[in-house]
């Protein structure tokens, strides 16, 4: 509107001639604005959150392209040839990072010559350090650095991943920044109310209650924000192997401590997880989405958030 | 060797006594270093918390503890007092609820929450409609 609006003043007085070309110019800024809308800013994403994230803010300016789709099990993928092709003809790369995505600095130099611009959400987060306990039980099929990749728990640090790839949107697309940063401000709102369901939820438990078993160590940072303690059969990694000694001392905790229920995940075997609920008598409380969104109602961030916390209330209240 | 039944004897027994090594690794109780998640709480730690509500303009009011009933306004209320008995090395998080006439407009919700007249938390909650939030207490 603002293109015809300054046509309009040029013209006003003008010749004959520069009268009769205003619907030309005009179609032809027309279909120049057309056209600019009509590419959309292509983004890939690594990360399922980040995905969900970057369909908000970036609405109908962007593109987004999952190569880690809801209920693939992330510390064990790789990408296949085909999913490199796709992210190098992106502008944008989207990674979890902290050591969640083991290939990545594989990726790097192939990114820089592509010039897709790679956005790490663990870069701006506040990590915490990967839980130890039991490491020399255990090996590492997964490469991950000594924190916690599992950032996404934490609703403060999805905001903060908000900003970073609201920023990332305008450097890549300077005219959608006043529609980019509406958007994400919407968000931020949006994750602030989740923040408070979360706390009103939780707030039904009582803090002795606050003990989550399940398959592999994700929830340190939602552990942390809403004082819960963990106890995973395996390491930080789906790849950890626990050892027999390790899932005998896990039993005797469960039963030591009367945990009424244990989780398993949306991408996991519980085998395990049922084994021990047989010998320790706690049930089996639901599944919760721990590397990235599930299905369904766990589909969205909040979804899974709040699929994840009725779960966890529901179990153990 | 043939000659020293007794050297035999002691070889025996350091061979089974290595293999036992593992059995019992694998196989002893480990104690607890934690106590169980239900234990019963010593009655001197439990103490005495003075929750009060107070609201800018009448509503009905409510405050939760845990998974304990909610203590509720009859009606609408500009203030709700209530008293809570909890472990005083852990106390709970408080749920508390004001719900206005959504034609008040903004409006606003204090929770104070007080331990031997002692002021442990101070907190005030805006909105319109159902002003609804969680107060941490304080661990001593």
């Amino acid at each position: 509107m603002q293109v015809f609006f300054a046509i309009d003043l040029h013209d006003r007085g003008g010749s004959v001639s520069s009268i009769m070309n205003k619907p030309l110019i005009a179609s032809v800024f027309f279909a120049w604005t057309t056209f600019a809308q009509a590419e959309p800013l292509r983004v890939a994403s690594l990360s399922t959150v980040m995905a969900d994230l970057a369909r908000d803010i970036g609405a109908e300016r962007v593109e987004v392209t999952e190569i880690v789709k809801p209920g693939v099990d992330p510390h064990i993928y790789e990408p296949t040839p085909g999913d490199r092709k796709t992210i190098a003809k992106s502008q944008i790369l989207l990674a979890s990072g902290l050591g969640f995505e083991g290939y990545l600095d594989k990726l790097r130099p192939s990114l820089e010559k592509a010039g897709v611009r790679l956005v790490v959400g663990g870069d701006v987060v506040k990590p915490i350090e990967a839980a130890c306990e039991g490491h020399e039980d255990h090996h590492h099929a997964h490469s991950h650095g000594s924190t916690d990749p599992h950032w996404w728990h934490s609703i403060s640090n999805v905001q903060a991943v908000t900003a970073q790839i609201c920023d990332a949107f305008v450097a890549a697309d300077p005219a959608g920044k006043d529609a980019y940063e509406a958007k994400a401000k919407k968000l931020q709102n949006s994750l602030a109310a989740l923040s408070k369901w979360v706390r009103l939820q939780l707030a039904a438990l009582p803090k002795a209650s606050r003990v989550l078993v399940t398959s592999h160590d994700a929830l340190g940072y939602f552990a942390k924000d809403n004082g819960f303690e963990i106890f995973a059969v395996q390491g930080i990694s789906t790849s950890d192997q626990p050892s027999s000694q390790k899932v005998k001392r896990l039993i005797e905790e469960i039963k030591a401590r009367k945990v009424k229920a244990i989780f398993a995940e949306n991408i996991e075997n519980p085998k395990v997880l049922e084994q021990i609920t047989n010998e320790t008598g706690a049930k089996l409380g639901g599944v919760l989405c721990a590397d990235g969104l599930g299905s369904d109602a766990a589909a969205t961030y909040e979804g899974m958030m709040k699929s994840n916390v009725s779960t966890i209330v529901e179990a153990l209240k | 060797m043939r000659g020293f039944p007794l050297l035999r004897l002691f070889l025996v027994a350091a061979g089974l006594a290595l293999l036992g090594v593992p059995v019992w690794l694998l196989t002893r109780p480990t104690p607890s270093a934690l106590p169980p998640a239900s234990a019963p709480i010593e009655p001197e730690k439990m103490a005495v918390y003075e929750v009060l509500l107070t609201a800018s303009a009448p509503a009905r009011l409510a405050v939760r503890v845990a998974n304990l009933p909610s203590v509720e306004s009859a009606g609408p209320a500009t203030s709700l007092s209530a008293s809570f008995t909890m472990n005083a090395t852990e106390p709970e998080d408080l749920a508390v609820f004001g719900t206005f006439d959504p034609a008040a407009g903004n409006s606003a919700l204090r929770v104070e929450v007080r331990l031997a007249r002692r002021t442990l938390a101070d907190s005030t909650f805006w909105g319109s409609g159902l002003v609804e939030d969680v107060v941490k207490i304080p661990k001593p």
